[in-house]
């Protein structure tokens, strides 16, 4: 059952910067000194992980059951989070067993496989279809019935504990969706720009959404206006440290890998 | 990988005598270049053709391609074997469709005559697609630009698009692979029109052999569950998802600069509600509903998913079936591709649906239902107590394994198609 949600988040400054370079898909989140970030490779998602303070050469790189396509017109970037020791993606690889109500995925992080460049894609496509299916997206399957066009379709998710937020931008509008645990929960329509990827992610308490020409929001009753930022999504990837409670970006653009993510960052202050 | 097209060239030598001395003359390589020549990509996606040569007297070519009404350069060299070197010849070139490379005096440097990048005198037909299998040009010397003499010939691929090519899309999208040239050219030589180069190559998809440009035919599910899903894996792999078929027939539209917005169409189930759960997937002719057991009324049929069901290469392997997969319709180069899906793709141009896997027109969207089904279904995981039958034939329902299972339904009233559509 659908319910109205109504947000009751209390508004916070962000730390912005705008540095760096950066391979990985939409976001790095930093949490006990380890980052965990997600290149896409063929579709499928990559995760690295590894110590904030060794070069990105020696992180761990697992491959994921869970990716996203690349489309003609705009980027979707892998809409994922991670809380607890938990992996939350919604896949959107083109794969033909795939069903978008399965799309949601929760995926256990100590179920992960090293990943190889050897490694055979085949199994994961299927995996990533039929496996770690958490609970039915039940927006994807509305907003899939009520749109035909789906060119300027984004979309993003934040998970806190139990709670899902799942956020949906078409023509000029966004939709934010709310898991309790128990039920999906739908809030209004909102007027947000959809011409390019936003991203979404906490700041401390409060649920934030950034769209594609760096406007930023929180979430509370209504989209609440935060400031503009110099910087365009997809262009631009967010870090995410929840060690110190600060949200910064970086260009999305190859790594020096010989860096680590703290160097990367602090190279660009 | 270099492209190499050993069947055609051959390396030409002439031993003339003339002007009382004998020499010995033959053509060694020929190299097309134009402002507006394509780049084109090797289709196992290692990089770009080789542009250094197009002809070489090994019988070495590279293909090359342009847009209509542009024109196309050509330099040769020639070696020139003579125990006196003249100061200079004339050389000439004369290729098909009234394009001549005309007459110029060369000089020679060691024993070889270099004729230099030089426009051809007409350019490529205006608006018209052509498919060059050999594109072929007579090498010509003088010595007094009246006299000539055979060099030899020169003959390599050339194809010409319609219009120009739309650019390229980033990531794994529209590429200019050489088999995307090939099947938008080759199917379509001499067409002047859009409508009518549209209808030439659908043709080529019709007849559910659409080849690679080396010959290899490719496939619609030859692996029945391809991990192939963007146009570059098609090609290098030559077998490749729905997604892959309709982007393949969109690039070779687009390959001649014809492109529309919305123009690739997601299919799924409408999630129609049922007594069993929503419908969330489609079986593709032919499917035989056999007996059912009416584990749930509304979606009366069952199959239990073998657990290497995803191992299989060539048929579905269940470990119960009430329904069951037969040949049905024909897929590219392939008489009983996979058909239990959750989505499909299929290309729309000019408001008529284009279903490239299966070389299949619907000029309204509601002729795929009814055209193509066989029956709806849904997966979902249960055991043998769940749905009350001895799937391992121990005498007992066991509550454990649990294992995929798939409900269907012949109803095809059941549920519709929903249908989202993307610009690619």
């Amino acid at each position: 059952m659908v319910k109205r949600f109504v947000f009751n988040i209390i508004f916070l400054l962000l730390a912005w910067n705008s540095f760096g370079q950066g391979k990985f898909d939409r976001k790095i989140i930093i949490e006990d000194s380890v980052f965990y970030a997600i290149e896409i490779n063929n579709q499928l998602g990559i995760l690295w992980t590894g110590n904030i303070d060794k070069p990105l050469d020696s992180a761990q790189q697992y491959i994921l059951p869970v990716g996203t396509k690349r489309r003609s017109i705009h980027l979707q970037p892998l809409a994922w989070d991670i809380s607890g020791e938990k992996l939350y993606a919604i896949n959107f690889t083109e794969f033909s067993q795939n069903e978008i109500i399965r799309n949601l995925k929760e995926i256990p992080l100590d179920s992960l496989e090293k990943y190889q460049p050897e490694t055979n894609y085949r199994p994961y496509f299927y995996k990533a279809a039929m496996e770690n299916n958490y609970i039915e997206n039940y927006p994807f399957v509305e907003t899939y019935k009520d749109y035909l066009y789906m060119d300027n379709f984004f979309f993003d998710i934040a998970v806190k504990g139990d709670s899902i937020y799942e956020l949906i931008a078409i023509d000029n509008q966004i939709i934010v969706w709310y898991w309790n645990g128990h039920t999906w929960y739908k809030s209004t329509n909102y007027t947000f720009d959809t011409n390019a990827c936003f991203s979404t992610f906490f700041s401390q308490q409060n649920l934030c959404v950034i769209d594609g020409k760096g406007n930023s929001y929180f979430v509370s009753d209504k989209l609440n206006f935060i400031a503009q930022f110099q910087l365009e999504l997809p262009k631009t990837i967010l870090v995410d440290n929840r060690d110190n409670n600060t949200i910064n970006y970086i260009q999305a653009t190859d790594y020096p890998t010989q860096l680590s993510i703290k160097q990367i960052i602090s190279r660009n202050k | 990988m270099k492209l190499l097209y050993t069947t055609i060239g051959l390396a030409l030598f002439s031993t003339l005598n003339a002007q009382n001395f004998d020499y010995a003359v033959s053509l060694q390589e020929v190299v097309f270049s134009g402002d507006d020549m394509y780049e084109i990509r090797q289709d196992d996606n290692t990089g770009f053709i080789d542009t250094d040569f197009h002809w070489k007297a090994d019988g070495s070519v590279n293909p090359t391609a342009f847009p209509s009404g542009t024109t196309i350069s050509a330099a040769a060299t020639i070696q020139f074997e003579c125990e006196q070197m003249p100061a200079s010849i004339y050389i000439r070139g004369t290729g098909p469709d009234e394009m001549t490379f005309p007459s110029l005096a060369v000089a020679p440097v060691g024993d070889i005559f270099t004729y230099p990048e030089t426009p051809a005198t007409a350019p490529f037909e205006p608006e018209t697609i052509r498919f060059y299998e050999h594109f072929t040009i007579n090498w010509e010397f003088s010595f007094d630009n009246v006299k000539w003499y055979t060099i030899g010939e020169s003959m390599s691929p050339v194809y010409v698009t319609l219009q120009e090519a739309k650019p390229e899309g980033g990531f794994s999208g529209f590429k200019y692979y050489l088999t995307v040239f090939d099947v938008a050219c080759r199917n379509a030589d001499g067409v002047t029109t859009t409508d009518e180069m549209i209808n030439k190559v659908w043709e080529e998809f019709t007849d559910h052999t659409v080849y690679r440009a080396d010959g290899v035919p490719m496939g619609y599910y030859k692996e029945l569950f391809s991990p192939n899903v963007t146009l570059g894996t098609l090609i290098k792999y030559a077998d490749g998802e729905c997604y892959t078929w309709a982007q393949l027939f969109l690039a070779a539209l687009k390959i001649h600069g014809f492109s529309q917005p919305n123009n690739y169409m997601n299919i799924t189930a409408d999630y129609s509600s049922t007594g069993c759960g929503s419908i969330s997937r489609f079986l593709v002719k032919d499917w035989t509903f056999g007996t059912p057991s009416y584990d749930c009324f509304d979606m009366p049929y069952l199959n239990v998913y073998n657990p290497d069901y995803y191992d299989a290469d060539t048929a579905y392997i269940y470990d119960y079936a009430e329904v069951t997969d037969e040949i049905g319709v024909m897929g590219q180069t392939a008489p009983n591709p996979a058909s239990s899906f959750s989505n499909h793709q299929i290309a729309i141009v000019n408001g008529k649906y284009y279903d490239a896997s299966y070389g299949v027109l619907f000029n309204t969207f509601s002729e795929i239902k009814y055209g193509a089904l066989s029956g709806w279904s849904r997966s979902e995981t249960s055991d043998e107590v769940g749905i009350g039958i001895d799937v391992n034939g121990d005498g007992d329902l066991d509550a454990s394994p649990d294992f995929t299972i798939l409900r269907a339904t012949d109803d095809i009233e059941a549920a519709d198609f929903d249908q989202s559509i993307e610009t690619w």
